[in-house]
C-alpha cells in the first residue's frame, strides 16, 4: 500500500476501509478514536518515558563516549567496550563475582521464598500473619543488615570473635569483613537473609488466590500427592506471581551491591566481593568516568534482560 | 591464625542458623549499640606532670573531707583579703592592679598562680566567697584551682568554675514587633550574645554540682597562704572573704514570719508575665532564645515563621552552674507565686532541678531544690520542690531579679555516690582484667580469692550500695524507671561475682557492658535540660494558666501550618534580594551550622562589603549535577580530593591570581594548601598545549584536622611508665601495657603508613605525581614497620577508642584532636586523669648532625572553592573572592567556632584551619600550647590525578599482610604496580606526561637524550 493510494482515497472521500490504509494511518485513526484511553495513559507514559526509558537510552548513548560529568562528552565509538572486555581485569572479576552472586542468591532465594511461602500457607491465618512478618522483617527494616557488622565485628569484643575466642578456636580477632576469604560467603549469607522480600510476599498472595475447587476437581481427576498438586495446579495458577518473583530475584541478585558496601567497605578487600554494580559506582562516582560506567551499565542491563528471557523460558515449562 | 580454617565453616554454620531463625536478629539488634566499631579519633592538650596527677589521685574527695572535719567547729568571724594584697614573691604570673567597674582590683591572666596570705581568727570551718570581675575573653567559664598552704585540700577544690555574664544584643530588633531582628522572610533571627562584665560574687562550690552547699574549708587559727592557679580565662579579683557558713532559713520559718507580719495574697490583676526568651543576663553563650513549634499556645507563635519563643529548648540550657536572670517590678505588696510554663521532655522518669536566687540571695533553703517534672508536653506549675508550692513576698514598686541556676538538687547526693561507686567498680574491673585478659576463660581457675580478696569484698559492698541507690532513686523520682533497672542489674552481677569467684570470668563482659551503661546514664542524669516559655509572677491565690492548647487550637494550628507549607520556602536561609553583586553560596553542613553562617553574613559580611549573599543549604551530592546543568553556585564548600577533581576538569577557578591571595594563605599552615594545589607540568609530547597553565591553588582551607596522642595519666603513673615521645619508647613500654592486657590505638593502612612515612621525611608521590613512591627502600621499610605493629606487636585493628579509653583498656592512642572535646564533655568519670600531647616520632639527624624528633602528624583539610562561570561579572567574581577571604579570616572563624560549640554542645569543636582563630576559641592556654605545637608540625598528602586509587591498594597490601601473614614488602610490591597503572591511565585522560611502568622521570629523560643523541 502506498502513500498515493491513500491520498487518492482521501480525495474521493469514499468510506475508508482498513485495507486501504497504511499501518501508520490506521494507527493514527485508531488513536483518534480511542483518544480518551491515551489521555488517561498519558501521565504514566510521560513520566515513564522521561524518567525510565530516556535515561536508559541516554546511558546507552553515553556508553560510546568519554564523559567526566563536568565537560562535554566526546564520542569514542566502541573504545569503552573494547577496554571493558580486553583491558579491564577487575571488570572480568566483577562479572565473575556477579555471576556467583546471581547463581547462588538468585535461585536459592527464589526457591527459599517459595518454599517458605508454601509452608507458611499451611498455617492458620493468625499465625501465618505473624510468621510472615518474622520472615519479611529483615527486608523491610532497611539498614538492619548492619547487625551483621556487630555480629562479625573485627573487634575482639565482637560477638562471633568473642564467642570463638572463648571456645578457643581462635586466639586473636578475625577481621571478618576485611578478609578476602570470608567476605564473599558472608555477603551471600546476608543476601539470602534479606532476600525474603517482595517475591516472598507475592508468593504468599499467589498461593491464596488458588481456587480451592481446582484441588477438588484435580483429586477427582486423579492427582495422587501434594507434589503433583503443586506441580499441576498450584504453580500454573500462580504463574504471574512466579514471574514477578523471578524478575525481582534477578534484579535483586544482579544489582546486589549496597549491602556489600555497607558491610565490607568500598571496594571490598582484594575486590573479593566486587560486583558489576560496584564497578559501575567506582567509575561513575570515584573516577568521574561516566561514559565508561554507562558502558558497564549497558552490559549489566543486557545481562538482566538475558536472564529474564531465560527465566521466562524456564517458567513456561511449569506444569508440563 | 591456623585455626581460621576451622572457623570458616563454623562461621558459615552460624550464619546459616541466623537465616533460619530470624528471631535471633531482634535479640542481637537490641545489643548493637554496645559494640560500635568507629575508630573515633581524639586528642587532648593539657600538660600535667605525673607528680600533679599523683597529687590529684592521692587527694581525698570532699565527701571524705567533710567526714574528716565533721566535728570541727564553725569559724567565728569572717576575714576579707583584698585582691590587690597578693604576695608578689610567690606569684608567678603577670598580674596588675587596675580599676574595673569603678573598683580597684587585681587582674590575673589565664595562666599562672596568684598567692595570698590570710590571718584566720579561730580554728574552724569557713566558706570562701570571691568578688570578681570577669575579663572579656573566650566563651568559656573562668576556671581556677584553689590551694591552701600549697596543697589541694580535696579533689573538687581543683576545679572551681566562675561564670561570666552575657547579654543579648537586641538593638537590631528594636523595630520588630517580636523584639528580635527578622530576616527578609520574616523569621526571627537569634540575637548575638556579648559579654557584659559586672562585679559578681562566687561562693567556692563544686563545679559538678554534686554538693549543693558551698565548700567549707577547715582552717586553723593563724596565718595561711592560699593560691589560685588559673586554668582558663583571665579574671580581676576584688576580694576574697573567709566566713563561717550560715544555713539559709527554711521555708517553714519564712512562712511563719510572713504569717506573723500578716502578709496576704495580692489581687489577681497584679500578674507580671516575663517572656523567658528575653533574659536580662545569662551565664553562657550556649544559652540562647530558641523557637518551639510543638505547641500552638507558646508565646509568641506563628504557623510558618520562626518565632523565638522560649529559652533552653532541647539541651541548650543543661549544664550545672549555668544560670539565667530576669527582673520585674512588683506592682503590689503581698504574696505571689511564681508560675513557669515549661517543657521537660528530655529526662524521662526524672525531674530536673533549678535553684532560685532572688536579688542574688537564696530566699529559703528549699529554693535550692526546685523541681521540674517530666512530661512530653508543656506544663505550667508554681515553683515547687516536689512537695510544696512556694509563695514569695514582694514589696510594691521594688525591682527584683530572679536568677534560675542549674543544680542537681535532690539528686546531687545520690549521683555523687553513684559516681564514687562507679569509679570503684571500674577499678575492680581493671584489676580483674589484668588477671584474665579481655576474653576470660570460663573454665580456668584464676584463684581470685587469693589474688584480689579486697576487691571481691568491695564488689559485695558496692552491690549493696547499688541496691540502696536504686531504692533511693525510686524514692526521689517516685518512679521505678529503667534507671533503677540499670542499677539493680549491675548490683546483681557485682554480687554474683563477689560471692562466687567462678562467676567472675563468666560475667566479666556483661559487667563491663553494664558499667558502660551506668556511665552513660550518669552523664545523662547530670544534665538538667529545661525549656521555659514564660514566667508568670501572679497572686498566690490566682489559678495557674493553662499548659497546653485544646484540641481545636491544635487542629487550627496544624491546619495553618499545612496551608503555610504551600507558600513557604523552608530551604532558603533568609536569602536576600539579588543585586548586581549578589553571590550564591552553597553549604552542605547541617541546618544549624548554616544558620550560623547566615547570621554572620548578615552581621559582618554584607554590612561591611555591601555584597548580598544567597546562602543555600544543599544535599552533598547536588553540586556535581548542578554544575553540569550550569546551575551551580559561585562559592561552594568542598573537601577531600574534590577540589583537584573539579580543578583538573576546569569546573572551578584558580585562586592564586587574586590580589589578596598571599595575605589570605598566610593564615594557614602551609601544608593546608597542599591538597588544594593542582601540580601539573607541561607535557613535552604535546608542545602546542600549555598544560601547566592550570597549575595553582584552587581552594582556601576552612577546616583542618590532625592527630594527637591521648593517654591515661593515672594508668601510666600506676604502671610507672612515661608517655613515649618516640616510637622506640612506645615499643619499650609495650610489654608493660600488654602484660596488663592493655592495647594501643594506632591508625592503620594508608593513614598509619603516611604518619610513619612522613615522619621519616618520605614522599608519597614522585616525579610530580607521575608515579607512586611506594617502591623505595624507605617506603617499604616503613610499611613493614607498620605491618609489624599489627602482626608482631598485635595492635588491634578494630576498636572503639573513646569507650576503651574510658574503661582503661586502651590507655594510649592516636586520634583526631576533636576527640579531646568529646572526651572532655562525656567521659567525666576520668576527668583530670588523662590528657593529650604531641605524637611520638622518629629520632632523626638533620644536615648539621643534630638529632631531633620528627613527630609530624598527617592532616586533612576542607575548604572553599569558587565555581568557574565565564558569564559571571567581574564584580561578582570579586565579591565571591571577598566572601572566601572573609569567611576564612580569623575573626569570622573564631566567631563561627564559638557559635558552633555553643549551638551543638560542649562535645563539639569546629576544627578551624585558621591558626589565629584557634587561639580565640574555647581552649585553655595549656591546651592551646600543646595543640599549636602539633599544628605547626603537619604534613598533608598532595592530590594528583588518580590519587583515589592509592588508599585501596595500600589497604589491600596491608590486609594481605595482616590476614594472611603475607610478607609486607612483597604484598606492597605486588600492589603498587596497579597504582602506577591507574595513575598513568588517568594522566593520559588529561593529556599529561606519563611514565612507563617501573621507569622514573630521570630514566625517561636520559633515554630521550640518548635517542636524540643517536639522531
Amino acid at each position: 500500500m502506498s502513500q498515493n493510494t491513500a491520498a487518492k482515497t482521501e480525495d474521493v472521500k469514499k468510506p475508508v476501509a482498513r485495507k486501504d490504509m497504511t499501518m501508520m494511518q490506521w494507527t493514527l485513526k485508531e488513536m483518534k478514536r480511542n483518544y480518551i484511553g491515551y489521555l488517561m495513559l498519558a501521565p504514566f507514559y510521560i513520566i515513564f518515558l522521561t524518567f525510565t526509558v530516556l535515561p536508559v537510552i541516554l546511558s546507552m548513548v553515553l556508553g560510546f563516549t568519554t564523559f567526566n560529568m563536568l565537560e562535554p562528552p566526546v564520542f569514542v565509538g566502541l573504545d569503552n567496550y573494547i577496554r571493558l572486555f580486553l583491558d579491564d581485569d577487575i571488570f572480568l572479576l566483577a562479572v565473575k563475582n556477579t555471576f556467583i552472586f546471581a547463581a547462588i542468591t538468585g535461585p536459592v532465594s527464589y526457591l527459599l521464598s517459595f518454599l517458605v511461602a508454601w509452608f507458611i500457607n499451611e498455617l492458620p491465618p493468625k499465625i501465618r500473619a505473624l510468621v510472615t512478618l518474622v520472615f519479611y522483617a529483615p527486608s523491610i527494616s532497611g539498614q538492619v543488615y548492619t547487625i551483621w557488622l556487630t555480629l562479625f565485628s573485627g573487634d575482639s569484643y565482637g560477638w562471633v570473635n568473642g564467642w570463638l575466642m572463648e571456645l578457643g578456636f581462635i586466639t586473636e580477632p578475625v577481621q571478618w569483613f576485611k578478609n578476602a576469604a570470608y567476605v564473599m560467603p558472608l555477603c551471600i549469607v546476608v543476601a539470602l537473609w534479606t532476600s525474603l522480600g517482595t517475591a516472598f510476599l507475592s508468593f504468599i498472595a499467589g498461593l491464596q488466590t488458588v481456587d480451592k475447587s481446582l484441588y477438588e476437581a484435580a483429586a477427582v481427576d486423579g492427582i495422587k500427592n501434594r507434589w503433583q498438586e503443586l506441580w499441576y495446579i498450584t504453580l500454573p495458577v500462580m504463574k504471574p506471581q512466579l514471574m514477578f518473583g523471578a524478575v525481582m530475584a534477578i534484579t535483586g541478585s544482579f544489582g546486589f551491591g549496597g549491602i556489600v558496601t555497607a558491610l565490607c567497605g568500598f571496594p571490598s578487600v582484594d575486590y573479593a566481593a566486587h560486583t558489576i554494580m560496584h564497578h559501575l559506582e567506582d567509575y561513575g562516582g570515584q573516577r568521574f568516568e561516566v561514559g565508561y560506567s554507562s558502558a558497564i551499565a549497558t552490559i549489566l542491563f543486557l545481562m538482566m534482560v538475558g536472564a529474564n528471557a531465560l527465566v521466562k523460558k524456564l517458567l513456561s515449562k511449569v506444569g508440563q | 591464625m591456623k585455626n581460621l580454617k576451622l572457623t570458616k565453616p563454623l562461621a558459615l554454620l552460624l550464619s546459616g542458623l541466623m537465616v533460619t531463625s530470624s528471631f535471633a536478629f531482634t535479640a542481637a539488634a537490641a545489643d548493637t549499640d554496645g559494640t560500635n566499631d568507629g575508630n573515633t579519633a581524639s586528642s587532648s592538650v593539657v600538660t600535667q606532670s605525673i607528680s600533679e596527677v599523683q597529687e590529684l589521685m592521692n587527694t581525698i574527695s570532699y565527701a571524705d573531707y567533710t567526714e574528716l572535719y565533721a566535728s570541727a567547729p564553725k569559724g567565728r568571724s569572717s576575714v576579707t583579703v583584698n585582691g590587690t594584697d597578693y604576695v608578689a614573691e610567690e606569684t608567678d604570673t603577670q598580674v596588675k592592679q587596675d580599676t574595673y567597674g569603678g573598683k580597684n582590683a587585681l587582674y590575673t591572666p589565664e595562666e599562672g598562680t596568684v598567692v595570698y596570705n590570710v590571718d584566720i581568727p579561730s580554728d574552724g570551718l569557713y566558706t570562701i566567697e570571691a568578688e570578681y570581675y570577669p575579663i572579656t575573653g573566650k566563651a568559656s567559664d573562668i576556671e581556677r584551682s584553689f590551694r591552701i598552704d600549697g596543697k589541694i585540700p580535696f579533689k573538687e577544690s581543683k576545679y572551681l568554675s566562675m561564670t561570666k555574664l552575657w547579654k543579648n544584643d537586641l538593638s537590631k530588633g528594636a523595630e520588630s514587633d517580636t523584639g528580635f531582628e527578622q530576616d527578609p522572610n520574616g523569621n526571627d533571627v537569634r540575637p548575638t550574645a556579648y559579654e557584659a562584665p559586672e562585679w559578681m560574687t562566687y561562693d567556692f562550690k563544686d563545679s559538678t554540682g554534686y554538693y549543693n552547699e558551698p565548700f567549707q574549708y577547715y582552717l586553723t587559727a593563724g596565718t595561711h597562704t592560699f593560691s589560685l592557679e588559673a586554668t582558663r580565662e583571665a579574671v580581676a579579683i576584688g576580694s576574697i572573704t573567709f566566713k563561717p557558713y550560715e544555713a539559709p532559713k527554711t521555708y517553714a520559718e519564712l512562712q511563719a514570719e510572713y504569717e506573723s507580719k500578716g502578709y496576704k495574697a495580692v489581687s489577681s490583676d497584679a500578674t507580671q508575665k516575663i517572656q523567658a526568651e528575653f533574659p536580662d543576663a545569662f551565664s553562657s553563650q550556649t544559652i540562647y532564645p530558641t523557637y518551639d513549634r510543638s505547641s500552638a499556645i507558646s508565646e509568641p507563635q506563628d504557623p510558618s515563621k520562626i518565632r523565638l519563643n522560649s529559652i533552653g529548648k532541647t539541651t541548650t540550657w543543661q549544664s550545672v552552674g549555668d544560670w539565667v536572670e530576669y527582673s520585674f517590678t512588683a506592682p503590689e505588696s503581698g504574696l505571689y507565686k511564681i508560675v513557669t510554663r515549661f517543657q521537660q521532655s528530655e529526662q524521662s522518669d526524672m525531674f530536673v532541678s533549678r535553684k532560685l536566687l532572688i536579688n542574688g540571695e537564696l530566699p529559703f533553703a528549699e529554693a535550692g531544690n526546685l523541681e521540674f517534672a517530666y512530661n512530653d508536653r508543656f506544663q505550667t506549675a508554681a515553683l515547687n520542690d516536689g512537695d510544696t508550692e512556694f509563695t514569695f513576698y514582694f514589696e510594691a514598686g521594688q525591682t527584683y531579679t530572679l536568677r534560675f541556676e542549674i543544680v542537681l538538687g535532690h539528686m546531687a547526693q545520690l549521683i555523687s555516690e553513684i559516681e564514687a561507686s562507679l569509679t570503684n567498680l571500674n577499678a575492680i574491673y581493671l584489676k580483674i582484667k589484668q588477671i584474665t585478659g579481655a576474653t576470660p576463660d570460663n573454665y580456668r581457675d584464676y584463684n581470685f580469692i587469693e589474688l584480689i580478696p579486697d576487691e571481691l569484698n568491695l564488689l559485695i559492698k558496692e552491690s549493696d550500695n547499688l541496691y540502696d541507690f536504686s531504692r533511693r532513686l525510686e524514692e526521689i523520682t517516685g518512679e521505678r524507671g529503667s534507671n533503677c533497672g540499670t542499677l539493680n542489674n549491675i548490683a546483681r552481677i557485682a554480687n554474683l561475682m563477689g560471692r562466687d569467684e567462678d562467676e567472675i570470668a563468666r560475667n566479666l563482659t556483661v559487667f563491663k557492658t553494664n558499667l558502660g551503661t551506668l556511665g552513660t546514664w550518669m552523664n545523662t542524669a547530670r544534665t538538667q535540660p529545661l525549656q521555659i516559655d514564660y514566667i508568670s509572677i501572679q497572686s498566690a491565690d490566682a489559678a495557674i494558666p493553662k499548659a497546653t492548647e485544646n484540641a481545636f487550637q491544635a487542629i487550627a494550628f496544624e491546619f495553618q501550618q499545612f496551608i503555610a507549607s504551600f507558600y513557604t520556602d523552608y530551604n532558603s536561609l533568609g536569602s536576600e534580594e539579588s543585586g548586581e553583586q549578589s553571590i550564591d553560596v552553597w553549604v552542605t553542613t547541617g541546618r544549624d551550622q548554616s544558620q550560623i553562617v547566615r547570621q554572620m553574613i548578615n552581621d559582618m559580611f554584607t554590612p561591611e562589603y555591601g555584597v548580598p549573599v544567597n546562602l543555600k543549604l544543599v544535599a552533598a551530592g547536588t553540586l556535581l549535577p548542578a554544575t553540569l546543568a550550569g546551575e551551580g553556585p559561585d562559592v561552594a564548600y568542598m573537601g577531600g580530593s574534590d577540589p583537584i577533581n573539579y580543578a583538573i576538569r576546569s569546573a572551578i577557578q584558580k585562586l592564586d591570581g587574586f590580589d589578596t591571595f598571599d595575605e589570605v594563605v598566610s593564615r594557614f599552615n602551609k601544608e593546608a594548601l597542599i591538597p588544594f594545589t593542582l601540580d601539573v607540568q607541561d607535557n613535552p609530547e604535546t608542545p602546542d598545549k600549555d598544560e601547566s597553565e592550570a597549575a595553582g591553588v584552587y581552594a582556601i582551607p576552612e577546616t583542618q584536622s590532625f592527630s594527637m596522642l591521648f593517654y591515661r595519666q593515672d594508668i601510666f603513673a600506676d604502671l610507672g611508665i612515661e608517655v613515649p615521645t618516640t616510637w622506640a619508647e612506645l615499643k619499650a613500654i609495650l610489654p608493660v601495657l600488654q602484660s596488663q592486657y592493655m592495647d594501643i590505638a594506632m591508625p592503620q593502612s594508608l593513614a598509619g603508613f603516611t604518619l610513619l612515612y612522613y615522619q621519616r621525611n618520605g614522599d608519597l608521590y614522585a616525579d610530580g605525581g607521575m608515579r607512586i613512591n611506594l617502591d623505595s627502600n624507605l617506603a617499604l621499610d616503613t610499611f613493614k614497620e607498620l605491618c609489624d605493629m599489627f602482626t608482631q606487636y598485635k595492635f588491634p585493628l578494630t576498636f572503639d577508642f573513646a569507650n576503651r579509653f574510658r574503661t582503661g583498656d586502651m590507655p594510649i592512642g592516636i586520634a583526631d584532636y576533636s576527640t579531646y572535646t568529646q572526651l572532655n564533655a562525656f567521659a567525666t568519670e576520668i576527668k583530670g586523669r588523662w590528657t593529650m600531647t604531641t605524637l611520638p616520632g622518629y629520632e632523626m639527624t638533620d644536615e648539621n648532625g643534630n638529632t631531633y624528633i620528627n613527630n609530624t602528624s598527617t592532616t586533612t583539610v576542607s575548604g572553599l572553592v569558587m565555581m568557574r562561570d565565564d558569564e559571571r561579572s567581574e564584580a561578582q567574581t570579586a565579591a565571591a573572592w571577598k566572601y572566601i577571604d572573609w569567611i576564612t579570616s580569623a575573626a569570622a572563624q573564631a566567631r563561627y567556632g564559638n557559635e558552633y560549640s555553643a549551638l551543638l554542645g560542649n562535645g563539639t569543636i569546629h576544627v578551624t584551619a585558621n591558626m589565629e582563630a584557634m587561639r580565640d576559641m574555647n581552649w585553655s592556654s595549656s591546651e592551646l600550647t600543646t595543640l599549636l605545637a602539633q599544628f605547626s608540625n603537619l604534613k598533608a598528602t598532595p592530590e594528583y590525578p588518580g590519587s583515589y586509587i592509592v588508599t585501596r591498594y595500600v589497604d589491600f597490601a596491608f590486609l594481605a599482610a595482616y590476614n594472611n601473614n603475607a610478607d609486607p614488602v612483597e604484598s606492597m610490591l605486588k600492589q603498587y604496580i596497579y597504582i602506577n597503572k591507574e595513575i598513568t591511565r588517568k594522566r593520559e585522560e588529561f593529556g599529561l606526561e606519563t611514565l612507563e611502568l617501573g621507569q622514573t622521570l630521570e630514566e625517561k629523560r636520559a633515554a630521550e637524550n640518548n635517542v636524540s643523541a643517536d639522531d
